[in-house]
């Protein structure tokens, strides 16, 4: 008895896992094919982090949570994003290119133009801050390390 | 010419076309540039005073006119116009740590079933589920607004929204659920937990990635134009809407 127990519950883990892990893949797949797209950037500014948000007019979540929380964003962080809002009820093409498969869907992409993160659904403010805080330390630290190394080998 | 899109359920009315360009120096002008091409659609897009119908949006370059000028609001050649109609249901004050608890609880118990082998607690949840869809609310929310708010332990997180969405999962939820404990009883266990993990799969998606099927759903069938979503309403009712209770 305890035994079939022990065996289920291992099988339930392991059915999480893998569904967790097809969901990772699947989003590391869609940002990874976006990686070379830079069609729906071309006003966005150079060496600051954007987000590229996909809604259509008829999307409630979009509107009523998603838009505030990309407002929200944008007063804490002013200059230091910005937002790219694509309709893509009206541009499917765009929508398409990107791999959009629901709305809202929100990329960030960092200060070099490359997508980096993908969020299917709404996201809060603070999600997309912590996003974007990630995306651009991880440049900052292979800098700093690189500097230290280079240090290191000035002194010796 | 500037173009009109024509949402699915109207499309009918425009002999199947999904863009219809139209002339008119406002917007004004340029519905009635529409309606003079395909005179069936005044019915449904106007009431019987001339006026916009409540549910009927119409979009200037992704801004809804109403924001704007009305129908006084300029059109130029190069603007993308856009007929929306309003989601059934409307907006409301939705309470989403109430929806979170209920897909927390529905996870939960549905892997405490498949681990204790008990296709009656899988037949339980997808009760509750029903029941909470046909009285419209979440079917696990008592948890939350009994135990789990008076105490603290969970907050409030009240949003405008519309909660269609949400009882649609909710009720394809109870469904899948129902079907899963159904193959349950009747021995078919490998078809029964594919379902019920199906239903674990989506609620998870929802509750911790923040994608939600349903909208997914609505958002393909829109892109679609499913032929199944336009339907031959009421004359004051607008096509794809539920009708109008009669007093």
């Amino acid at each position: 008895m305890l035994a079939d127990l022990l065996v289920r519950a291992i099988w339930a883990l392991l059915i999480a896992s893998i569904l967790v892990s097809a969901y990772w893949a699947v989003n590391w797949l869609i940002v990874n094919r976006a990686r070379s797209k830079r069609l729906g950037l071309e006003d966005i500014r150079p060496n600051i982090p954007a987000i590229l948000y996909f809604t259509t007019p008829s999307c409630v979540p979009c509107k009523t949570i998603q838009r505030p929380a990309l407002a929200r964003l944008q007063e804490r962080l002013p200059d230091s994003i910005q937002v790219i809002e694509i309709n893509a009820a009206a541009r499917p093409d765009l929508a398409d290119y990107w791999g959009v498969l629901s709305v809202p869907t929100t990329f960030i992409i960092d200060a070099r133009g490359r997508p980096r993160r993908i969020n299917h659904g709404v996201s809060s403010a603070e999600k997309l801050q912590k996003q974007i805080e990630e995306v651009e330390r991880q440049p900052f630290t292979f800098r700093a390390i690189l500097s230290k190394v280079q240090k290191k080998r000035n002194y010796s | 010419m500037p173009q009109l899109k024509i949402p699915s359920p109207l499309r009918a009315y425009t002999d199947g076309q999904a863009e219809v360009a139209v002339a008119g120096e406002n917007v004004g002008q340029v519905l009635e540039s529409l309606i003079q091409q395909h005179p069936d659609l005044r019915q449904h897009l106007f009431n019987g005073h001339g006026e916009l119908r409540p549910f009927v949006n119409l979009y200037i370059n992704s801004e809804d006119v109403r924001h704007l000028q009305k129908m006084d609001t300029p059109v130029k050649e190069a603007d993308r116009l856009m007929i929306v109609p309003s989601i059934a249901g409307g907006l409301e004050k939705v309470d989403h740590s109430a929806i979170r608890t209920n897909q927390a609880l529905i996870i939960g118990l549905s892997i405490l079933a498949f681990i204790l082998n008990l296709p009656w607690l899988v037949a339980a949840v997808a009760l509750v589920m029903a029941v909470g869809t046909v009285t419209k609310v979440p079917g696990f929310g008592f948890v939350y607004r009994l135990f789990l708010k008076p105490r603290g332990l969970v907050k409030p997180d009240v949003l405008e929204d519309n909660p269609e969405p949400h009882r649609f999962a909710q009720g394809f939820g109870a469904v899948v659920l129902g079907l899963a404990a159904f193959a349950l009883f009747l021995g078919a266990a490998t078809f029964g937990w594919i379902l019920v993990w199906l239903v674990i799969f989506l609620a998870g998606l929802n509750l911790f990635a923040g994608f939600c099927a349903g909208c997914a759903i609505y958002y393909w069938l829109g892109r679609l134009s499913v032929p199944g979503f336009v339907k031959m309403p009421p004359a004051e009712t607008f096509p794809g809407m539920r009708p109008k209770a009669k007093a």
